[in-house]
Formats: C-alpha cells, structure tokens, sequence
C-alpha cells in the first residue's frame, strides 16, 4: 500500500521546476527527480526540499483576506540555509559593477538613480507543493518574493521565512515592520 | 496633508476634439470604433499608471466593466447642464470631464508646454471675448490653448501620519463609480497578485495590444510581479475565462478585442486537465447518500459539474473531504430563527367569539370595538377566501353589528344601510373636500365614515422596508432588489472548511467567486441510524463562491478554504423524494431515500 505523501519544493529557476512537474507527470519517481535536480550546481539547485528532510517544520501558503502570505518554517544545524539562500553579491557591487560597465564602454549621459534602483529588486523564489506523484493533486509554480526571515538561535536555530506574491502590497495593514508597526516603504 | 504616488493616464486630446470633432482619447491609429470620449479608458490608464508607480513597477492588470456604459447616463445630463452655458462644444465637453472626474475621486489635471506667452488663458475670459470680438481671432487663441495646454487625469494617494495609504484611492474611484452610475451592474472590486506562473507565463507571451500589457508592446516584465485590479466578476469571467460571459455584461471594446474566443479558448486549456482524479477522490463526485440528490440536480447540471470540475465539498456523507466546518454567521441563521408567525389559539378563540373573525365567516355578533376593527382588517387582508370590497364590508357590518355596540359607536342611529356607492370609501379615506360634501348625520353614511377611519389608519401604520428607485434607473426594481439580497446575503454567510489537501486549487484568480458546492450533514450521534436531514443541513448545503484558500504542511497536511453562501433562498422543497413505479433511482437505491424536510416552514 502506498500513502502519497506531501511535499514542497523551492527553488530558483522556474524552468527546472516546470520540467520536474512535467516529468513527474510522464510518472518519474520523485526520488530520482530530485537526485538530477540536485546534481548539477548553480540555479537549477533546489533551495528547499522537505523530501526526506528531518530539518522541515512546516510550509503554509494563504490567500484568504489580507492574509496573503506564505511561510516556511525549518531548522538549520548544518547552516545549510546560508549557503542555499544567501546571495553572494551585495547592492554595492552591484552599484560598483554599474560603474565599472560605464568606465569601461563608456555610454550616453550619466549613471541616474533609476540605473542603480533598476538592480535592486527582489529575488524570485519559484514554489510547488502537492500530495504524492500525481499532477492533479500539485499547485502550479507559484513565484514569490522573499519579504521577511526571523532566525531563532536557541537550540536548534529555527529559521522562519516569509514570502509575498507581491513584495510592495498596497494595503496600509499590510505594510508592516516586525513588530506590526505601521510602515513607509516608499523609500527606495 | 502629503501627496504619496500619483497616476496619470495619457493625454486628453481637446485639441483634436477642437480641430477635427474627432476622439479625444486613445490616438488615431487604434483599429475598431470606439467612442468620441472614451471614459473608460482613461479612466483605466490612469488606474493602471497609478497601480505601476504603487508597487514600482510590477506589471498591472485592469479590467472593469465598460464604464463608458456605466457612466452614459450621468455623463450625458452633466453634458447637457454644461451646453447650456457654454457656447463652445470643447469647453462643454472639458469641463463637463473634469466635473465627471471629480465625481468618482478622480481629478483633470493640466499644464502647458511651448509658447510661454499662451499659458494661464481663462476658459471664461475666452467666452467672454468670443462674444465681443471678431470670431477668427479667439477661435485662434483657442486653438492655441487647446494645442499648447496637456490635460490628464489625475488620481493621488495622500499620507496620513507618515504612512502612504495606497489602496483607498483605488476603492474611492470605484465607490464613486457605483454611486454615480444609473446602470444596475455595480462594481465589486478586488486586488490581488497572482503568483501562479502557469497564467503569468502565459500573459507574459501575448502581444501587444492586449489588455493584460496594457494595450502596448514590450511593458510585461517578467521577472516582476503582477497585481490585478478590477471587478472581480469581469476578472473570473474574461481573464481568467471561467465562464461564458453574460451577454448584457457591459465589456469595453479593448477587451472584446483582446480577451476575446482566442484568448478564452487558450486560457481554459491551461487549467483543464482532463479525468482530475486527486488521491482522495475526484473533486466533482456528488455524494449518493442523500436522499434527495437526485431531486438536487438535474442530469444536465450533474453534467455540468463534472465538466466544469466545480469542487464538491462533503461533510459527514460517504466518501467525505471536510475535516472540520465553521459557520460564521453574521445574523442570517439567526433571523430565520427569530421571525416567525406567532399562533395564539386562545387569542384567536377570544376575537372569534367576539366577532372578530372575517365578516364573511362571522355568524356571531359583533360585540365589540375591537372585534369591529379586526373583523374589519381581516376582511379587507383575507388569508382564506376572496378579499371583501368596501361596499361588502359596509353591508356586512350593518347586518352583524350588535345593538348595544352600534349605540355605543353610533348613538341614535338605526342601520339599515343602502348600498353606497362604489369608490366612496376610499374618497373618503383620502379625498377631504369630498368628505365636507357628505349630509352629516346620514345613516347611510356613518359606517361609511367608519370604515374609512380604519382604512386611514392601515395606510399610515404600514409597516415594511420602502426602498426608493430613480426613474432613470436602467432596469427593473425587483432585478435590483435580487441582487442586493445576494450581495447581502454573500456577505453575511461565510463558512470556513478544513479538507483534505485540494493543493491543486493554488491559483489565486481561479479562487476569486468561483463556484463550488458544499453538501452538510449531521454526524450520525446515533449509532447505525442515518440522521435525517435538519434545517440546518439544508441551511448550509448549496451552492458557495470560493474566496480564499490556505494549504497547510506540517504535523497536519489539509487545506483551508473560505466560502461565501450564493444561494440566498434557505428554504428547500418540501417534497419528498418520489419512487418511481418500475423505475429505479439512477443513483440511489430508493431503500436508502429519506425524507426531506422543510427547514423553516
């Protein structure tokens, strides 16, 4: 007897994603899905994958009145986390780099404050969850941005992420800062 | 007071208007006719502008009903007040704008570009010399204005405290869309981003020209985000193709030519996948155990929910997918509750003997004032037979009165009563110079007079919700009344439901109103008895829109969804469920019907 059994996935490229779904569909196991997404490095990595992992706590995503978010929670012994999400470069090189094309190709008028806003933007997470090995029973990629991650240090470093579909939502309730506290967000 | 994020739509061509009579919106090389003042249009642009600058730069998405339709009616009479005093048909047709705009929260904004010495011209001024000069020279200075001066909408969002409020601008305008539309289709509005990539992918390939990028070429980001605005029914209905669109909806030409059968057509393939079988079930079987199912629905509309894939919620039935169920009531449940028709024997065994009962079933006197008037009341409001006309009423009451009431009511009057003449009571009720006209002291009249008192007294104590409706409304009083009723009702009757995990409903435009089916039943507290179905059950078994979702995986994998109530009516058919002679139930074994009970009778 086989129990189907839920499952999450994150990741950074969506077309790895699509072609997981899709390839489950023609009836790979997910195991062996999972194995090749894995093997090579770079985006096509998942971020996350509660498959066999002992460090996922849970994974709730709500579109029901202003509650639009959606929540991973795990812990992280090994620091996995760091190396899975951490982005490598800062805003400064990113600016540095902006700099750098102009002295180095030149180029009409000067560096504007939209060139350098233009790089600054949220990373997309791509998400998919469903209930065993069955395409009917997944969500379809869902794309997310991450919009606030709260890292618990005591025992076992319980690391809790947020992501909204939208990262800058119109509504005034839902422009909040850690503590619920009514925010500007306007500001870049 | 601080100004936040401003929208803008794109120029508003006045000079075109001037020069040519032609549009005043939209540029000239847009393919299809198309109104000389496209309100809709700007009036879109400007909330897409907004909406762009509000969540720096995510892709937009706006869809509304035609409000050129909408606004016809108050467009047009604000046209014809304005053409009154003004002589020139542009300054008519501008000012009549800016005062529309105004109206729904919006503003016209202008300023001018070129020639310096043109700007800061008074419209007023203009018309006034337009009188007293020669008219080649101002139609000139007029063309200058209209040529050098940019007009646009203009929609602001304000800070209070600091704090940006984004999102009241946008339901402003649509609040005063709907108070100043004459048109029964009101607006309903929702944002909300859609993360699903299946339709973002899909967005993301269309041309230019098409509603979701703004009728324009290369502005679908796709590594942005993307919020929807608009009426949530345009929205299920066209952009996410959910349904046939109704006929009289009003849909604006640019979305008739760039949702149209193509756009629908590929858009329901995306999210039809055929035999949807999850590992708990197909999500559109009905339960067979009740015993009315098949009285329910009919063959075609079982049809229906199988090939629309309509979700079918089931609690406490065979093969059930609700965990738990929360009713929110918000006093529907409780006011069927509280009214009710009070029956008082004693009550009505007491007016009776008195004489209080219709005078046509009357066979007692009547002996008092009381019984008088509810005999009379009775008579002219009959639950049983034909309702008595006054002249009956008259007739009856001088042949059942008691002597010693008709001395104490009408002292030293005998009643043997002519007929009186048709209409002569209810002249009397409300007609006062036709009462001063009448012999005072006439027999004939006394009960006459009698009557109409009581007949006064029931017009002025009617009691009862009186709703007042514009002659110019564009439809009729009881499809206005309907559609309050179950605007009502979708808001005062949600249930929340825990089910098994349903993850493949994940996209949130497919859960905005669409249509799923809740079957409730008590749980069977005694054991091996299937409990009859209750007014409850019936109560909350119906059709539901879907208004939200949560899927949750943790210690507990289920879903979670939001319902609103679309059937307003909570009465069910009395009848029960009919065996039929030599023709078995299709679908339930007519040893297993039950009963069905009227919830609320």
């Amino acid at each position: 007897m086989t129990v189907p059994t839920a499952n999450v996935l994150v990741t950074n490229n969506k077309d790895a994603l699509n072609d997981f779904l899709r390839r489950m569909a023609e009836g790979v196991p997910i195991p062996s899905l999972l194995d090749e997404i894995n093997a090579g490095s770079g985006p096509d990595a998942t971020l996350f994958s509660n498959y066999n992992n002992p460090n996922f706590i849970s994974f709730e995503t709500a579109t029901m009145g202003s509650d639009l978010e959606t929540k991973l929670e795990f812990i992280d012994p090994k620091n996995e986390f760091e190396d899975m999400f951490f982005s490598t470069e800062t805003i400064y090189d990113s600016v540095l780099d902006i700099f750098r094309d102009k002295n180095r190709f030149g180029g009409e008028g000067a560096i504007t404050s939209e060139d350098i806003k233009s790089r600054v933007q949220s990373r997309e997470f791509y998400f998919a969850f469903g209930v065993g090995d069955s395409i009917e029973s997944w969500s379809g990629v869902q794309k997310m941005f991450l919009s606030s991650a709260s890292i618990s240090p005591a025992k076992s470093k319980k690391i809790t992420l947020k992501f909204l579909s939208q990262p800058r939502p119109l509504q005034k309730d839902m422009r909040v800062g850690l503590y619920g506290d009514p925010l500007d967000i306007n500001f870049l | 007071m601080e100004y936040d994020c401003e929208g803008y739509s794109y120029r508003i061509d006045f000079y075109n208007e001037f020069t040519t009579g032609g549009p005043i919106y939209g540029g000239q090389n847009v393919e299809g006719s198309r109104p000389k003042v496209d309100l809709h249009a700007i009036i879109v642009s400007t909330l897409r502008d907004y909406l762009k600058k509000a969540t720096n730069g995510a892709n937009v998405i706006v869809v509304l009903p035609d409000i050129n339709k909408l606004l016809s009616s108050e467009y047009e009479n604000t046209k014809a007040e304005n053409s009154l005093v003004n002589t020139n048909s542009t300054d008519t047709l501008l000012i009549t704008i800016s005062q529309l705009l105004s109206k729904i929260n919006l503003s016209l904004d202008s300023y001018q570009v070129g020639a310096g010495s043109k700007k800061g011209i008074d419209l007023r001024s203009i018309a006034f010399a337009e009188r007293v000069k020669g008219r080649a020279s101002i139609l000139n200075l007029l063309k200058d204005h209209y040529y050098y001066t940019v007009y646009r909408a203009r929609l602001i969002s304000e800070k209070q405290e600091g704090i940006p409020e984004l999102k009241k601008p946008l339901d402003d305008v649509i609040l005063g869309i709907n108070s100043i539309s004459k048109n029964n289709r009101k607006i309903l509005p929702v944002l909300f981003s859609e993360a699903d990539t299946t339709i973002l992918d899909y967005w993301g390939n269309l041309p230019a020209n098409f509603t979701v990028n703004g009728y324009l070429p290369d502005t679908w980001k796709p590594e942005r985000p993307t919020v929807i605005f608009g009426d949530v029914t345009m929205i299920t209905n066209l952009l996410y193709a959910q349904q046939e669109v109704i006929n009289n909806d009003p849909i604006h030409w640019h979305e008739k030519q760039s949702l149209g059968s193509t756009y629908q057509r590929e858009v329901k393939e995306l999210f039809d996948i055929e035999n949807k079988v999850t590992p708990f079930g197909k999500i559109s079987s009905v339960p067979d155990q009740f015993g009315y199912t098949d009285e329910l629905f009919t063959e075609d509309q079982l049809k229906t929910i199988k090939e629309k894939k309509i979700p079918v919620f089931k609690y406490n039935t065979e093969n059930p997918n609700i965990l738990d169920i929360t009713y929110n009531d918000e006093g529907l449940y409780l006011s069927l509750l509280n009214n009710f028709f009070s029956l008082n024997r004693n009550r009505i065994a007491s007016a009776a003997a008195d004489g209080g009962v219709p005078l046509r079933l009357s066979d007692v006197p009547i002996v008092s004032k009381e019984a008088l008037d509810v005999a009379i009341i009775s008579s002219k409001m009959a639950m049983f037979g034909p309702v008595l006309s006054n002249e009956e009423i008259v007739d009856e009451i001088a042949n059942k009165i008691s002597p010693e009431l008709s001395d104490e009511l009408f002292p030293n009057r005998t009643f043997k009563v002519k007929r009186i003449n048709p209409g002569d009571i209810r002249r009397i009720a409300t007609d006062e110079s036709f009462r001063r006209t009448l012999p005072s002291g006439d027999n004939r009249y006394a009960i006459t007079n009698y009557v109409a008192e009581i007949e006064k007294r029931m017009q002025g104590e009617k009691d009862g919700l009186n709703i007042k409706l514009s002659q110019d409304r564009q439809t009729d009083p009881k499809t206005i009344i309907q559609s309050s009723v179950d605007y009502i009702a979708q808001a005062a009757k949600t249930i929340n439901i825990k089910t098994l995990p349903f993850f493949n409903i994940a996209t949130r435009g497919l859960a905005l109103q669409n249509p799923c089916i809740v079957f409730y039943q008590d749980a069977p507290v005694l054991a091996q008895q299937r409990q009859q179905r209750t007014g409850f059950n019936n109560f909350l078994t119906g059709v539901y829109a879907l208004q939200g979702f949560r899927h949750k995986i943790g210690r507990k994998v289920e879903s979670e969804f939001l319902l609103a109530k679309i059937d307003t009516n909570p009465k069910k058919k009395p009848e029960e469920v009919e065996r039929k002679e030599g023709k078995p139930n299709p679908i339930v074994p007519s040893n297993q019907t039950q009963p069905v009970r009227a919830p609320l009778e």
